[in-house]
């Protein structure tokens, strides 16, 4: 009896030893298809809060603009995201995140339908992203751009341009990396990738505008051209706020304790930001400008994004500050050449993009202020622009000659509003100023 | 390549409306329809049409034709003078002269023809435009005294690239040297538009763009509330 007992218990606990594999890799897999999910619903969330930056964007600059320009400005932003977003599905993907053999481009997975499901929430997230680059070149370029040739420009820039610098950085989630992955350059969320690409873009379109009519009296001095509310300016940057946590806490593309650090930076460096423009207003004895100041979070915005998960909160601050004081100084040197930026974007993305990237590298916490980190840093930027700048200079050239960018002088007194859509804004503040046609 | 739909080029459009309506429409129905766009269409942006041929083909037996009509007047719009046919204007004359008298008919068609002769709008055009170019040169140097010289001069050496008669030239050119001086001379809607433009461009240039067009919402406001004003907009221009 006590044999058979024992031969009982002893057959128990070797079923138990060999089941117990098998049990722990049952919970294993519960466990990861939990974080699985965690992560999409992060990713996800925070691809929302990326495309409602669209809306910051929206406001902002229509803010900035004269008001028989807002439509016009809204409709550029409306529609660069849903052309943007198509043609990124379609070429841009495959493009920067497809199998990247060469370190140059990538691939495969051009125009997505069969994928695993984390996959799609990735293409989302990163749809808003190349969404976000080509939205800021439209605020520097307002008030003369003609709507048809614009798009052209959106499209080309988020099937093409974008991606192809996107997969040196970012490229190879489905095999290989880019050359400037390679070389260790770090840039988390974009500060070079997103923003100072779009910033480039934005001076390519506004060189081969020109400025606006009057913008520049005959020797050279600027004419303050004021936008017609202040109110949806401060609203978009507020949002435009709102929307980098999602950018920068979602760039971790998973749901994990990292992303408290992150956000915490980015809004340290938006605060620094502003705070950096106000002091640099204030020491160069400026009037302390809502718009300025605002730039100047964005700035720091801009700034964080390459290093918010890899700085302390001390130097994040300093990113931040810094940012904020390009903003006003980059605002000067435009206006000094005489290249008209509406809104401001080329100082704020992208001269305080190529800082930001310049300061992930010097405040990294690894391993600070480490020389080849440094000059790994100066190629990325580097390129980013020897890539960027060029080719949106010769497509904004293009569809200049061939299609038309700048609108005429007749177009431009009547406000795009009218003269490119047919549809004004404000129509109980407008008539006064209307052609005959809208009566 | 820039859309720009000034009044010197209505014949040349309305030449194209009438092809491209003609397969479509005949008689008086035809007639009245290039009339509507005459009176109502004329001055829109390209995307006007589409508004003009759904309110032709509205409640008649064309509706099913619409989009027929529209390709056909995309088509015609985008040809040269030299394939279109005749300018159906006499006959549009002829036709709302019989239904409304022939000052009624004028009215409607009188701003877009180039004939030295339809008077009284005519004065009116000049009347108009006149107030309205010296309340923005007024404007001009309430904000900027030495500016309005400029201004005018300026236009002055623009002049030659808008006005091609010689007479128009002299006269535009003596109203523009002395401010005390009327306008005497017969300018068609396209070239007034050409002119106000031209000053607003160098106004931008001298005094920025914010300043000028709060002198031209200004000018435009004592424009139409004088007589003349009242009886021809001066928005056709702007």
């Amino acid at each position: 009896m006590r044999s058979r007992s024992l031969n009982y218990r002893h057959c128990l606990v070797c079923l138990m030893v060999l089941l117990w594999p098998i049990g722990a890799w049952g919970q294993t897999e519960t466990d990861s298809l939990s974080q699985l999910a965690g992560d999409s619903v992060w990713i996800v969330t925070a691809a929302a809060l990326v495309f409602f930056m669209q809306a910051g964007f929206a406001l902002l600059e229509s803010g900035m603009s004269r008001s028989k320009n807002t439509v016009n400005v809204i409709m550029k932003n409306y529609m660069d995201v849903c052309l943007g977003s198509l043609m990124f599905w379609l070429i841009g993907y495959g493009l920067m995140f497809g199998t990247n053999p060469t370190g140059w481009f990538g691939m495969d997975h051009f125009a997505l339908n069969r994928a695993e499901p984390g996959d799609f929430g990735f293409l989302f997230f990163q749809t808003m992203f190349a969404a976000t680059a080509v939205t800021i070149a439209s605020g520097a370029m307002a008030e003369r751009t003609r709507y048809q040739g614009y798009l052209y420009g959106a499209i080309i820039i988020c099937a093409f341009v974008y991606p192809v610098y996107g997969s040196w950085v970012w490229g190879g989630f489905y095999g290989g990396s880019g050359w400037l992955a390679d070389l260790g350059f770090i840039d988390f969320a974009g500060s070079t990738v997103v923003h100072s690409v779009g910033g480039w873009i934005a001076l390519a379109g506004i060189i081969v505008l020109g400025p606006r009519l009057g913008r520049f009296s005959e020797d050279g001095e600027p004419r303050y051209i004021p936008g017609h509310n202040l109110g949806s300016v401060a609203l978009g940057g507020f949002i435009l706020w709102l929307g980098w946590f999602g950018f920068n806490a979602g760039s971790t593309v998973s749901a994990d304790v990292s992303i408290g650090l992150i956000a915490l930076n980015t809004h340290l460096a938006a605060a620094a930001g502003a705070t950096g423009a106000v002091l640099a207003l204030a020491l160069l004895r400026l009037k302390p400008l809502m718009t300025m100041t605002v730039n100047g979070s964005i700035g720091g915005l801009v700034g964080i994004t390459a290093g918010c998960a890899s700085m302390a909160p001390s130097y994040a601050i300093v990113t931040g500050l810094i940012a904020g004081v390009i903003v006003v100084l980059g605002t000067l040197l435009l206006e000094r050449i005489q290249l008209d930026d509406v809104v401001g974007a080329v100082p704020v993305h992208a001269f305080a993009g190529v800082w930001g990237t310049l300061a992930a590298g010097i405040f990294y916490s690894d391993n600070p202020f480490n020389p080849e980190q440094i000059i790994v840093q100066l190629i990325g930027i580097a390129a980013g622009f020897v890539w960027t700048f060029p080719v949106a200079l010769i497509v904004y050239a293009v569809i200049n000659r061939f299609v038309g960018l700048r609108i005429d002088t007749v177009g431009e007194q009547r406000g795009l509003d009218y003269s490119e859509h047919y549809e004004i804004g404000y129509p109980e503040f407008q008539q006064d100023t209307l052609h005959q046609g809208k009566n | 390549m820039v859309e720009r739909k000034s009044a010197t080029d209505i014949p040349r459009r309305r030449r194209a409306i009438y092809m491209g309506l003609k397969q479509y429409l005949e008689g008086d129905d035809l007639l009245n329809a290039l009339c509507i766009w005459q009176q109502h269409y004329s001055r829109l942006p390209k995307f006007a049409i589409t508004n003009f041929v759904r309110r032709i083909t509205e409640n008649t037996g064309l509706a099913s034709s619409r989009a027929a009509i529209h390709l056909s007047l995309t088509s015609s719009l985008m040809l040269n003078e030299d394939s279109l046919g005749p300018d159906p204007l006499a006959d549009m004359r002829h036709y709302l002269g019989s239904r409304l008298g022939d000052s009624e008919a004028e009215s409607i068609l009188g701003g877009s023809t180039n004939a030295p002769d339809d008077g009284a709008r005519r004065s009116d055009n000049i009347q108009v435009f006149e107030i309205l170019m010296n309340s923005f040169f007024t404007g001009i140097s309430d904000s900027q005294q030495t500016a309005v010289a400029d201004v005018r001069s300026a236009l002055l050496r623009r002049l030659p690239e808008l006005i091609r008669d010689p007479n128009q030239l002299q006269a535009i050119s003596d109203w523009l040297r002395d401010g005390k001086r009327t306008l005497q001379a017969e300018l068609d809607a396209g070239q007034l538009q050409q002119l106000l433009h031209a000053a607003y461009v160098v106004a931008c240039d001298r005094l920025g763009p914010v300043r000028t067009d709060q002198c031209l919402t200004r000018a435009l406001d004592t424009a139409e509330r004088s007589d003349a004003g009242r009886r021809q907009s001066p928005r056709m221009w702007l």
